[in-house]
């Protein structure tokens, strides 16, 4: 499948902080849905396929249905949350390449002021006086959310390693940099020093604010079709080199079960090696890279996994302006990512590593020819991309 | 002993999985699922071993003595009912029987910022309602 499909459109509506957007979250995902086939030069009567993952609020057969999409060929819902943002992209490329679809739009619309911070709403239960599953085990000892599971995680790296707080915040400072050029992004005017991301509040042991993904509400999509269609319509087409979706041994919805590894890693190691494999590139090859911030410190262990250097060794690597456009030598969430453009599950990181292939980032990195983009590391399965101009 | 969190915050309700492990609670044992085939222990319940794919298991009580794997300080107070609590810590143990499994818990008995990876700790019950009983952890100390 190397370089058979390419990304040909991309859309998206507005950004903005939570509860700030009046419109329906149903009617963003239509928007951002027309603004991506618009870009590519097409007509909704080209689409034939839908995906999106997570929550089924905006199920494609109902964005079909509205948006009156001639023929629907192929429909996906694929599992997890923001683990699956690239996994989407890969969803589409499998439909395009398989001859099932012609034309396979991949979105994601999110309004966490409509419908609560993701994570904690209906899928979490915690409106319920008692809660099932693997939640059962968790929920009731004060692990409810993300960013205390996560913090979990954090604390066993810092110990097992001397990560710092002050290493996660290389991460978050790189994000808001890159925010600073971007006018879509919600923290664009707000710099911060790493002084600030020490300073700001404590969310759960080691995570500060800064640490953490924001809540937005806003709306992206990308149109996928083959390479031979892609060199016909409006852009440079961005081919899809690899993409690889899945998780490492016990690794799934109940971190109890967790191999010991687990623990200190973002659960990206197959992915990783199925990526490389298939992309036949290493992280030497990488020009720039999206990496799903839920947290700092689970992009630093994302950074591990893929080999940017040694395992525990991700703190050190992330410090002294290694991520930071334009000098940085792995310029990362060059767009302000989760962190500082906004929280779009994921999948305006796509948008962004598409950009920078085309050229047109804010940030753009000079010469960049291969980009890499990983979703939401440390939940199973987790997902990744390599794209090339 | 008074309950680590106030009323409102969310108990657990058992499954055909899971109810053997929440009754061994309310008689303050602490089981932890053993496969019958190949001695594999695992936590959280679930019906087949990872290991051998055996469907048979049966329970081995803990002595309830384990260390604090990892741990964090919530400040922030995400569920609406911590928040006359926060800060709350919370910790994963590490079992020193039954396979070395981790759980979730709450450690008592001692300052939040005197928690540490590696704590020696043991269990102690918490009869939260007259339906469910709970397992927090407090510091093991040398007498």
């Amino acid at each position: 499948m190397k370089d058979k499909t390419c990304i040909v459109g991309v859309g998206e509506t507005e950004y903005t902080r939570w509860g700030r957007i009046e419109r329906s979250e149903f009617q963003l995902a239509c928007e951002a849905v027309m603004k991506a086939v618009d870009d590519a030069g097409l007509s909704i009567k080209d689409v034939d396929g839908l995906v999106t993952y997570s929550i089924d609020r905006n199920s494609p057969m109902a964005v079909a249905q509205a948006l009156g999409i001639p023929t629907l060929r192929f429909a996906n819902i694929y599992p997890g949350g923001g683990n699956s943002a690239c996994g989407v992209i890969h969803n589409a490329a499998m439909g395009v390449f398989s001859e099932t679809a012609n034309v396979v739009v991949a979105y994601r619309a999110l309004c966490q002021g409509q419908f609560g911070r993701f994570g904690l709403g209906a899928n979490r239960g915690a409106g319920l006086a008692t809660i099932g599953g693997t939640a059962a085990f968790n929920n009731p000892f004060g692990i409810v959310a993300a960013a205390q599971t996560y913090a979990l995680q954090a604390r066993r790296h810092m110990h097992e390693f001397g990560t710092t707080s002050r290493q996660f915040g290389a991460i978050s400072v790189a994000s808001y940099k890159h925010a600073q050029e971007n006018p879509r992004a919600v923290m664009n005017g707000r710099r911060i020093t790493i002084e600030d991301h020490q300073a700001s509040r404590m969310i759960a042991d080691p995570y500060h604010l800064y640490d953490c993904c924001q809540e937005n509400d806003g709306a992206c999509a990308v149109v996928v079709t083959s390479a031979d269609r892609a060199k016909t319509l409006r852009h440079k087409p961005v081919y899809i080199m690899g993409a690889a979706h899945g998780a490492d041994y016990r690794d799934g919805n109940d971190y109890h079960a967790k191999a010991e590894s687990g623990w200190t890693s973002a659960g990206l190691s197959s992915v990783a090696t199925d990526l490389w494999a298939r992309a036949e590139i290493g992280p030497k090859d990488v020009d720039v890279a999206q990496i799903y911030e839920n947290f700092t410190g689970q992009v630093l262990m994302a950074i591990e996994d893929f080999g940017f250097c040694e395992k525990g060794e991700g703190g050190g690597f992330v410090e002294g302006g290694r991520l930071e456009w334009p000098d940085g030598e792995l310029p990362l969430n060059t767009s302000g990512g989760n962190l500082a453009e906004a929280y779009i599950h994921g999948l305006e990181l796509v948008l962004e590593g598409a950009r920078q292939m085309r050229g047109d980032s804010t940030c753009q990195v000079r010469d960049a020819e291969i980009g890499l983009v990983v979703a939401g590391p440390a939940a199973a399965p987790s997902s990744s991309l390599v794209l090339r101009r | 002993m008074a309950n680590f969190f106030p009323d409102g915050m969310q108990l657990p309700a058992p499954s055909v999985d899971t109810q053997d492990f929440w009754d061994a609670c309310k008689e303050h044992r602490l089981v932890i699922q053993r496969c019958t085939r190949c001695g594999t222990y695992r936590f959280t319940p679930v019906p087949v071993c990872y290991e051998c794919q055996s469907f048979d298991w049966s329970w081995e009580e803990s002595r309830g003595i384990g260390e604090v794997f990892t741990f964090t300080i919530v400040v922030h107070p995400i569920h609406p009912a911590t928040r006359d609590v926060i800060p709350y810590n919370a910790a994963v143990i590490q079992l020193q029987d039954c396979g070395a499994v981790k759980l979730t818990t709450n450690l008592i008995e001692v300052k939040n910022e005197d928690i540490y990876v590696g704590m020696p700790v043991e269990v102690v019950w918490e009869d939260t309602t007259p339906e469910v009983t709970l397992y927090r952890f407090r510091p093991i100390r040398s007498s």
